[in-house]
């Protein structure tokens, strides 16, 4: 294997101490002068016309500029998933709907001089509604004589599968052998169906977003999103303010997960921002993060397998229905992730359906979400085969072993879906799985405690585990670009279109370009994301930005470096090619042994002779996805008399190429991971009878804290991707896949019983194991 | 009003209304490291130390904030400075999106001053309060761990004491609504006249969600923060007595309460988390009246009385009588909370508090249970039970109470009792689980009896 200096090594995070110190600057944290603020007011009906707004009121109370709402703002469709262009979902959402879809749809925003004049003003506009039907159950949502959701001209951009009147918002099918073929195969056939539920990003900064303008008039958006040109993008269609009057910048970012892929304040802010030229500053409460952003898609997910003695699959049938909520964002692609992340991992299945329907609710709206459908389907997918293996008497481990995608391997899934349309064919050049179950299975002591229900008082001990794969950024559709020129002291500063949003890719990708040119992290001076000042990105989503922006990186710090090398090679009278660099920012002459420091060779280029700017750009576009792979094994004790689940140990075993951070790499697994597990255990959406939620806030919604946390352990089995910048694939989203699971079917060791819906409350655990003692 | 404080070892006098929020003064004077995440003391984002102490600076108001002392991530170190604990996140690679992290350093701090060398239970009891959703916290643990073996704890100067001994200054429209008295007679005078428009003061975690819900509407304020007689704790003639201004951190760490009342001591230790255990008062609890409220689960075990004054005198009523009806006391409208009398029990008093939430901090109890009851060779006497979070305010279980008193204790008694409970308790919501986890605490109070 390659030496590295810089790749593979523990480099401090570039942005850390600023932000430990309370000095770096998050969206609010900006002062501009003399804002105005924009409060929203919502929907308290799950499903409505809006038959009239009187705002008359509300504009004569003291502090107020106007009031925004569907009657005086343009109708556009959009949609707010911040995805390529055009995007997959629908368009289907207008600044301010005129027919309201679910509780805390926005209805309309006051403009004020002061948040509380907003806030005050907002409580006292006006509106008159017609109730209409609400949808609650997306399990019904395509039978006859339901209301239809959006009746109203929405269409989807793209050509796929989108049809309202039916209350569809994407569809995905695909099929390969013949299944009925293959379950007459069967010696048994294994049919079970599994519920997620809804869940919130929780990341700790709320959505903001403010607009300002710069000395020229142009529009100045600061925005905590995952997204920037997306954003810049979707706010000029909505706003009709020319794209290149408007800059997108993102500050630090406090958590994304996903939420911050939406494109939520971005317009509203512009729009009133322009109207009356002065600043504008939008914040979302916790509240409504919770009630009016983005969550986590409900699936229901049926899976059916035809299984012979030996635990040879011959057919897979996977049948799910997601509950999209109110509007489509992400719909499409959520879905078909469902499958085409996880069906592959079985590849030697011959005969395999895959039936999704995303459908409209009058809940919460659905959007990307760490994981991004592939949670969903893992946890149908992982305990259905621990059910098979119960069955047989077979060991999780083993039998998975034997049976998932290995390097040299495809999967013919991967050519049957893609984004919402058809797929890239790819073969897996890079699998470490097996050793990940080893290595996975021996940390937890798999030997030790599986099967074996070690009781203590009421307590009964189990172990479970699961498997995963994900992605690397969307191939051919994903795109990264970075840019990069010298200073004359041998820097370089490095501007990228990729988001950093709290995940550490200012530092990631800053050691690329360091180990390329062979300098300390420190001569990296990197800027990301500025619509005016750095180079197109299509942002921090699907699992990218490591291996698509970090190639865009490479390749356009080797275009530096041949430049550096042909400026020494005059220099230093030399031919280019009997030249290379040296450690530390210098050129060396293999023959001679002299050395010329890139000081010399930029102030060379930039002041002597045949002067030029030691400059380059490069994008990048993946052809194929390389998946890395996770095993995750969960220890847990079950209270046969309270049903609660105690988590002791959790184990997270991942391969994601070469890791070009370790510690950064550890902590996406840690941070995931304890996101997967709280998901699994006590997070979830409650609504009164009417769809209204009730618990939102952190009260009553509980995310894990220290306490909670069980003993964690992470193991980096490195392997090599031959298509990965310095051999790395991604890792920030999959270590949420498998909590879920992997509890679950401790839970099962443990008791014998399953749980097929999340999360796993005390409540369903005690009403599961009733009787079981 | 103008208030006098030290704010990162600056001195200022700053204009604020009273019940601004510690939190927009800070991030208005440009101190833009503490956060809101939540603005209901739930997250810790905005956490800081005042006079030393971990606080949420969303839950502290301005009125609060003179005399006393402030400290922020800014006031540790600056990127070219940083001390130590906020170096050794950097070097464990704790910091991912940095939105939680300057409180998570203040937190750390807090901890590590009064623990210089904490354990790990120890750090996840300190973090509690704080979230993070990027890290998991296994490296934020790292890092404290880290400062603490480099000594840092042992660095951190003791509170120096107030900044200044005068009141703040009110504007004349001010004076009219707010007060700060410094005597309990002087508060006596003004609740008197004022009555039902008085919300007072404590440590104001259940004033301030209820502000931002709608659900306080405030005409007059009375400020208890500078009557330094509620806060005592004190032991005399028999009696506990705990001031009705004493936090949930004092009284879970009074050598007494915890000698004499661990029950008590352990429901302190399980409210909330050190930020709101170094505000929440014991009166606050007892004044919310909430069904889900753990101080008066153990007091109505252990014979508590509430002390109520007025300028009329002192009352004492037992804690069985004191909650009236949903969010509803006995509390008249010249009154006061002075604080709780408890007779200090036998030796052999045995008594217990559990409490199951969602969560293990931070967290309202779904279910809390307070037991006691003394062993005499083999029989119960004075058996007293009592639930918390089933119906509009926690009640004792007489029924099964009687079922147990003068009974040999075996393990079938102590099924038949945790049968019993279940059947007497009458939850709102999630009735079955509840019944049965309720009947296994008290089985689980009994069988740690037969232990011994
Ligand atoms: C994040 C968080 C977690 C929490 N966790 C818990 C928990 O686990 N368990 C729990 O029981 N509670 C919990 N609470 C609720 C709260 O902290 C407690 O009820 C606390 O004891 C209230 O005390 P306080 O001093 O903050 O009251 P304040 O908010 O100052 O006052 C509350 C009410 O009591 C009245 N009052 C206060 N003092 C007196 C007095 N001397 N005489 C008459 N009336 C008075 C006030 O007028 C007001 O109406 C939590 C709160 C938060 C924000
Ligand atoms: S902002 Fe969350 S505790 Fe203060
Ligand atoms: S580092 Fe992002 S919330 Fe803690």
């Amino acid at each position: 294997m390659t030496d590295f200096s810089v790749v593979g090594k523990p480099v401090l995070k570039v942005d850390s101490l600023s932000l430990a110190c309370g000095a770096a600057r998050y969206t609010a944290d900006f002062e501009v002068k003399d804002p105005f603020y924009l409060v929203f007011f919502y929907s308290p009906h799950a499903h409505a016309e809006i038959l009239s707004i009187d705002d008359g009121p509300a504009r004569g109370m003291e502090g107020v500029v106007d009031v925004f709402h569907s009657g005086n703002t343009p109708s556009d469709l959009y949609t707010t998933a911040g995805q390529g262009y055009p995007e997959p979902s629908p368009y289907d959402t207008a600044l301010f709907n005129k027919s309201v879809r679910y509780v805390g749809d926005i209805v309309g925003a006051v403009l004020a001089e002061s948040p509380a004049a907003a806030r005050e003003a907002a409580g006292a506009v006006r509106v008159e509604y017609r109730q209409l039907e609400p949808l609650f159950d997306p399990e019904k949502s395509m039978d006859p004589g339901v209301p239809c959701l959006h009746g109203d001209g929405a269409f989807a951009p793209l050509p796929v599968p989108y049809r309202p009147e039916e209350n569809v918002a994407g569809e995905v099918l695909f099929s390969f052998g013949d299944v009925e073929k293959g379950f007459a195969e069967a010696d048994f056939v294994e049919e079970e169906t599994y519920r997620t539920h809804y869940t919130n990003h929780c990341a700790m900064e709320p959505h903001a977003a403010t607009a300002t303008f710069d000395e020229k008039g142009r529009l100045v958006i600061y925005s905590s999103t995952q997204v920037p040109f997306h954003a810049r993008r979707t706010v000029s269609r909505v706003t009709g303010i020319p794209a290149h009057m408007i800059r997108v910048v993102k500050p630090r970012i406090g958590g994304g997960f996903g939420s911050k892929q939406e494109i939520i304040l971005e317009p509203y802010v512009a729009l009133a921002a322009w109207k009356y030229k002065r600043s504008v500053k939008a914040e979302l409460s916790r509240h409504e993060v919770f009630t009016t952003a983005r969550t986590r898609h409900p699936m229901r997910v049926r899976i059916k397998t035809g299984v012979k003695k030996d635990g040879t699959i011959t057919a897979l049938e996977m049948n799910d229905i997601m509950n999209t909520g109110a509007y489509g964002a992400h719909a499409l692609t959520v879905l078909s992730n469902a499958g085409s992340k996880v069906l592959p991992m079985f590849n030697k299945i011959p005969n395999v359906s895959f039936t999704g329907r995303a459908v409209y609710t009058t809940l919460p709206v659905g959007g990307a979400y760490r994981g991004y459908g592939a949670t969903q389907g893992y946890f149908a997918f992982n305990q259905h085969v621990d059910s098979i293996c119960r069955k047989l008497g077979l060991d999780f481990v083993d039998y998975v072993k034997k049976w998932h995608i290995r390097e040299g391997e495809t999967s013919e899934v991967f050519k049957a879906i893609g984004e919402g349309t058809e797929g890239v064919s790819q073969i897996i050049k890079s699998c470490k799985l097996s050793e990940c179950l080893d290595r996975g299975a021996e940390e937890i002591g798999w030997s030790r405690l599986r099967g074996k229900r070690i009781t203590s008082g009421s307590w009964v001990k189990g172990v479970g585990a699961a498997v995963s794969m994900q992605g690397s950024g969307i191939p051919k559709v994903d795109m990264g670009s970075a840019s990069m020129k010298m200073n004359d002291d041998g820097s370089f500063n490095l501007y990228v279109g990729a988001t950093d949003i709290g995940t550490g890719s200012d530092t990631i990708l800053s050691q690329i370009a360091a180990e390329t040119l062979k300098v300390p992290v420190e001569m990296i001076l990197i800027l990301s994301s500025d619509t005016d000042l750095t180079p197109f990105d299509t942002g921090a989503y699907a699992s990218s930005t490591t291996y698509v922006s970090g190639q865009a990186v490479l390749r356009c710090a080797g275009k530096i470096r041949d430049q550096i090398l042909s400026a020494a090679a005059v220099l230093m009278g030399a031919s280019a090619d009997s030249l290379s660099l040296g450690d530390g920012g210098v050129v060396v002459n293999r023959k001679s042994g002299e050395e010329a420091p890139f000081s010399k060779i930029a102030c060379f280029a930039m002041y002597s002779h045949d002067q030029f700017q030691i400059q380059a750009g490069a994008s990048y576009t993946g052809d194929e996805s390389p998946a890395p792979f996770m095993a995750h094994f969960a220890e847990v004790d079950v209270d046969l008399e309270t049903g609660k689940v105690r988590l002791v140990k959790f184990v997270s075993a991942g391969d994601c190429g070469r890791p070009i951070n370790p510690v950064l790499a550890e902590g996406q697994i840690e941070g995931a991971t304890m996101n997967g597990i709280s998901y699994a255990l006590t997070e979830q959406y409650l609504f009164d009878p009417r769809g209204k939620m009730t618990n939102s806030s952190f009260w009553d919604y509980k995310i894990f804290g220290t306490l909670d946390m069980p003993e964690m352990k992470t193991i980096l089995a490195e392997s090599d991707e031959p298509t990965g910048p310095y051999g790395a694939k991604s890792i920030s989203e999959i270590g949420i896949n498998g909590p879920a699971p992997a509890i679950a079917n401790a839970i099962f060791d443990a008791t014998g019983r399953r749980i097929y819906d999340l999360p796993l409350t005390p409540e369903k655990v005690l009403a599961a194991i009733k009787g079981v003692k | 009003m103008k208030i006098t404080c030290v704010i990162n070892g600056t001195l200022r006098v700053l204009d604020a209304r009273p019940l601004d929020r510690l939190l927009d003064i800070l991030r208005n004077l440009g101190l833009t490291g503490a956060k809101e995440g939540c603005g209901e003391g739930e997250c810790g984002a905005c956490a800081v130390l005042l006079d030393g102490e971990l606080v949420n600076s969303c839950m502290v108001p301005a009125i609060q904030v003179h005399g006393r002392t402030v400290l922020t991530a800014e006031g540790l170190g600056a990127p070219e400075n940083p001390d130590i604990l906020q170096k050794a996140f950097l070097e464990e690679g704790a910091v991912q999106c940095g939105f939680c992290i300057p409180g998570m350093v203040m937190a750390s701090r807090a901890l590590l001053a009064r623990i210089p060398h904490p354990d790990r239970p120890a750090i996840r009891t300190g973090l509690a309060g704080n979230l993070c959703r990027c890290t998991g916290y296994e490296k934020i643990i790292r890092a404290v761990e880290k400062a603490a073996g480099m000594g840092y704890g042992e660095g951190i100067p003791p509170f120096a004491g107030p900044v200044c001994d005068y009141p703040p200054e009110f504007s004349d429209e001010e004076r009219k609504s707010f007060f700060q008295p410094s005597s309990i007679a002087e508060a006596m005078e003004i609740r008197a006249e004022y009555g039902d428009e008085i919300t007072f003061l404590a440590g104001t975690t259940d004033f301030f969600p209820d502000l931002k819900n709608g659900k306080v509407e405030v005409k007059k304020v009375l400020d208890l923060s500078r009557v330094e007689e509620l806060r005592a704790i004190t032991r005399k003639d028999g009696k506990l007595f705990v001031g009705a201004c004493a936090s949930d951190s004092m009284i879970m760490e009074h050598p007494d309460v915890l000698s004499l009342f661990p029950a008590l001591a352990r429901a302190a230790e399980l409210s909330g988390a050190r930020a709101v255990q170094n505000r929440a008062t014991l009166g606050g609890n007892l004044a919310s009246a909430s069904g889900a409220a753990d101080l008066p689960v153990p007091l109505l075990v252990l014979g508590a009385s509430v002390i109520l004054g007025s300028l009329r005198g002192e009352r004492l009523v037992p804690m069985e009588e004191f909650f009236a009806g949903y969010r509803q006391t006995v509390l008249k409208n010249d009154e006061m909370l002075l604080g709780v009398s408890l007779s200090i029990p036998p030796a052999t008093l045995r008594q217990a508090f559990y409490k199951r939430g969602s969560r293990a901090a931070l967290t309202l109890s779904r279910i809390s249970v307070a037991c006691s009851a003394v062993l005499e060779e083999g029989t119960l006497k004075d058996v007293r039970i009592a639930a918390g979070s089933m119906s509009a305010f926690p009640v004792r279980l007489p029924e099964t109470e009687k079922s147990l008193s003068g009974k040999r204790l075996s393990a079938e008694l102590a099924d038949d009792a945790a049968d019993s409970a279940s059947r007497e308790i009458n939850p709102r919501k999630s009735g079955e689980f509840r019944k049965t986890v309720t009947g296994n605490l008290v089985r689980k109070f009994l069988l740690s009896l037969l232990q011994n």
